[in-house]
C-alpha cells in the first residue's frame, strides 16, 4: 500500500508536469511585426479597392529612412499623408519611385492594393496598436 | 477494526485515483496533441516553425499573415519577409538589429532616390538621467543618423535643447518621442536594456 501511495504521488507529479507542458504549448504566441507592414486605408475601401499594404521592411532594406521621410515628405504616421492615386501619378509620394523608372509603375494595382478589404489604417503588430489604439478607429470612421 | 476500514477506503480511493489519473492523462495527451498539431497544419513555404518572422525563426507566409487578402493574385508575387531578412543579425530577443545589419554591409540602402546623396552622420551620445530606478538611457546619435537626417527628429519630435523633452515610457508606448519609430518600425520598447544601458552611480536607489 505504501508503494501505491508513493506511486500515486509520482503520478501526481507527472500530472502536474503534463499540465505545465500543455499550458506552455497552448499559451498564445505574441506576434511581433516589428518590421511593420503598414495598412493604409484612407480612401481605398470607399473607392472599392483593397486597402494598401506597404511593406516598410522591404523599403528600408533598399532606402535609408531619410529618403522617404525627409526628401519625399512622408510623415511618421500611418495614414497621415493623405496619398491619392492622382498624387502618385503626379510623381508625389510613392510616385517618386513607382513611375516605371526607379521601380515598377502604377498599373500593377494588386501589388500595393493587397490588403483584406475593411482592414483599417494601422501598423501591423505595433506597440501602439496592441496597447493603446487598437486598429485606429477614428481614421476608420473618417474613411467611411 | 477502524484501521481495516480506513485501509479499505484507501484501497478504494487509490483505485479510483488510478482511473481518474489515467483518464486525465489520456485527455491531456489528446488536448496537447491537438494543440501541437494545430500550428503544423498552418505550415507554409518555410518548414522550420510557425508564427511570426520577428520571433526567432518563426515564419508565416504572406497570404496567412492576417492583413494580406489571400484572394489577391498579386500576393504570390510579393517577396516573403523571411526570404529577404533570413540571415539578418538579431538581438537577444530575436528582433532584427537593423543598425548592425547596415554596419555589417549586408545591406546598402540608398541615401537618396539615386543613391548619390551623402549622409551626415554625427557621433555623440546623450545620457538621460531622469529614469526613476532604471539604469540611465544612453541615446547614441550615430546609429540614428546613418538612417535619418537631423530634421526627421529635430525640432518636431525632440526639441534640440537639453532637458526640454519630457520623455516618459507611457508617452513612448503611446507612440510619441522614441515611440514614433520604436515599437513600429524599430525595436520595441520592451527591449529595456537596449536603451537603459548606462549604469547608475548608486545602484538600487532613486538618484537625481
Amino acid at each position: 500500500m505504501k508503494a501505491l501511495t508513493e506511486h500515486s504521488s509520482v503520478w501526481k507529479m507527472a500530472l502536474f508536469g503534463l499540465l505545465v507542458w500543455v499550458g506552455v504549448l497552448s499559451a498564445p504566441q505574441q506576434a511581433q511585426a516589428e518590421y511593420a507592414d503598414v495598412v493604409i486605408n484612407n480612401y481605398a475601401d470607399a473607392a472599392g479597392m483593397r486597402p494598401v499594404v506597404f511593406p516598410h521592411w522591404y523599403h528600408r532594406i533598399r532606402f535609408r529612412c531619410k529618403v522617404c521621410h525627409a526628401d519625399l515628405g512622408f510623415k511618421f504616421k500611418a495614414g497621415g499623408n493623405k496619398i491619392t492615386m492622382a498624387k502618385i501619378i503626379d510623381g508625389k509620394f510613392c510616385g517618386a519611385c513607382h513611375n516605371g523608372e526607379i521601380s515598377w509603375s502604377v498599373e500593377n494595382c494588386g501589388m500595393c492594393h493587397s490588403g483584406i478589404p475593411g482592414t483599417p489604417t494601422h501598423i501591423s503588430g505595433s506597440t501602439v496598436q496592441r496597447l493603446v489604439a487598437p486598429a485606429y478607429k477614428e481614421l476608420d470612421k473618417k474613411a467611411q | 477494526m477502524s484501521i481495516g476500514y480506513s485501509k479499505s477506503t484507501n484501497w478504494y480511493s487509490a483505485k479510483s485515483n488510478w482511473k481518474l489519473v489515467a483518464l486525465l492523462i489520456f485527455l491531456l495527451v489528446c488536448t496537447s496533441a491537438t494543440v501541437s498539431s494545430a500550428p503544423l497544419t498552418k505550415k507554409g513555404v518555410y518548414e522550420e516553425s510557425t508564427g511570426h518572422f520577428q520571433l526567432q525563426g518563426d515564419v508565416v507566409p504572406i497570404e496567412e499573415d492576417g492583413i494580406h487578402d489571400p484572394n489577391n493574385e498579386a500576393v504570390k508575387i510579393l517577396q516573403p519577409p523571411a526570404e529577404s531578412m533570413l540571415n539578418f543579425p538579431r538581438d537577444d530577443r530575436g528582433v532584427i538589429n537593423w543598425v548592425e545589419t547596415l554596419d555589417s554591409g549586408m545591406i546598402n540602402p540608398r541615401t537618396g532616390l539615386t543613391g548619390e546623396e551623402k549622409m551626415h552622420a554625427v557621433d555623440f551620445d546623450v545620457i538621460f538621467r531622469n529614469t526613476a530606478s532604471m539604469p540611465y538611457v544612453r541615446f547614441p546619435h550615430r546609429p540614428h543618423t546613418i538612417w535619418l537626417t537631423c530634421k526627421n527628429c529635430h525640432p518636431k519630435i525632440f526639441i534640440p535643447q537639453r532637458g526640454s523633452n519630457p520623455v516618459t515610457m507611457a508617452a513612448i508606448m503611446a507612440g510619441e518621442y522614441c515611440g514614433v519609430c520604436h515599437g513600429k518600425v524599430a525595436f520595441p520598447p520592451y527591449e529595456c536594456k537596449r536603451c537603459h544601458r548606462e549604469p547608475r552611480e548608486s545602484v538600487g536607489l532613486r538618484y537625481k
